[in-house]
């Protein structure tokens, strides 16, 4: 009965995504010029303001990182003394994990909107494309400082916590140096980020297709999506066979190079 | 919660604090702090570590209350 039940479901949600994909195509045909020109319009105010869009991203995201870097320090000042409170650990837990996340938050900002400014100035045309570089590097560097900053503190908090941010194998002494209850969390946030990334795929693989029916994208967006896919579905794959032959790993073991997660944001 | 444990009890009689039986044991403070809170169940080997630490058996320190969920499967 449970079977046919989601059978049902299933049958009533294609019916509903078919539903939503004809009412967008009608749409699209009726006014579809409009919206190429709305989505010309869009592609170039973020080329002409990449620039200006970049740094203001960059110094709001440093800016925020740094605030949540005091607020935790705040906290771990206390806990660092000797205090017990579980809530200060907590705290200051939580302040370095968000400002850790704005620092990452920084990187991809700031190179996805270099990506969008050198497409629409190409070298030697105009010179935002140097600025551009400049402007890229500025927040890389500022991003891997200040993630330096949040593991030296996530370290003083908890001493056992091994590798260096610079280190090219830092995620994996970072995962080496966990115990069983942060490899599981590890292990969840990964689990949890892969079904997302795999739902957010699928709506944005559908609204390029849609796009590209209206304006010339090209086959380079959906082709990037695709390879994005396979290696997300691939890598999945991969360490699920691996891990099926052989016994969950003890801390003290040595990681798997399919094991490597994230690690820093999981403290 | 199936799982019940006097880690707590036993850390403070014998003089540990959360850090110090983290490392007797190979796991952080705040795992430890999650276990006498009931919320993380650790696995065998680490139980067994625990009470090692504490001198008991095992099941003075960590034992079953309530239903089996197993039951409801």
């Amino acid at each position: 009965m449970k079977k046919h039940k989601t059978g049902l479901k299933f049958i009533l949600f294609m019916v509903v995504c078919l539903a939503l994909g004809v009412a967008v195509g009608v749409a699209l045909g009726a006014g579809g010029d409009a919206v190429a020109a709305g989505f010309a319009a869009a592609q170039t105010f973020l080329q002409v303001n990449a620039l200006w869009l970049m740094i203001a991203a960059e110094a709001g995201l440093a800016a925020w990182s740094l605030a949540e870097y005091a607020a935790g320090r705040r906290a771990a000042l206390p806990a660092l003394a000797g205090s017990e409170d579980e809530e200060l650990f907590e705290r200051a837990d939580r302040r370095y994990g968000r400002g850790l996340s704005a620092a990452s938050l920084l990187t991809i900002i700031a190179m996805v909107q270099f990506g969008v400014g050198v497409s629409g100035f190409p070298m030697g045309v105009d010179r935002r494309p140097t600025l551009l570089v400049v402007f890229l590097l500025a927040g890389v560097f500022g991003a891997v400082a200040l993630q330096a900053l949040f593991v030296r503190a996530t370290k003083q908090l908890y001493p056992e916590k091994r590798g260096e941010v610079l280190d090219r194998r830092f995620q994996q002494q970072w995962y080496e140096s966990c115990d069983e209850a942060e490899r599981q969390r590890i292990g969840q946030a990964a689990y949890f980020s892969m079904l997302v990334t795999g739902r957010v795929m699928v709506a944005v693989f559908a609204v390029l297709c849609l796009l590209s029916l209206i304006a010339p994208i090209g086959v380079t967006p959906i082709l990037t999506m695709g390879v994005l896919w396979l290696s997300m579905t691939g890598s999945y794959l991969l360490a699920a066979g691996t891990h099926k032959k052989k016994a969950p790993a003890e801390p003290e073991q040595k990681m798997d190079a399919a094991e490597t997660a994230k690690a820093p944001d999981e403290s | 919660m199936p799982l019940g444990n006097r880690v707590r009890e036993l850390r403070a009689q014998s003089g540990l604090n959360q850090q110090q039986l983290g490392e007797r044991v190979g796991a952080s403070r705040q795992t430890i702090s999650l276990i006498e809170r009931g919320d993380y169940h650790p696995s065998v080997l680490l139980a067994l570590r625990i009470a090692q630490v504490f001198g008991a058996p095992l099941e003075q320190v960590f034992y079953l209350t309530g239903e089996d969920t197993n039951e409801k499967a």
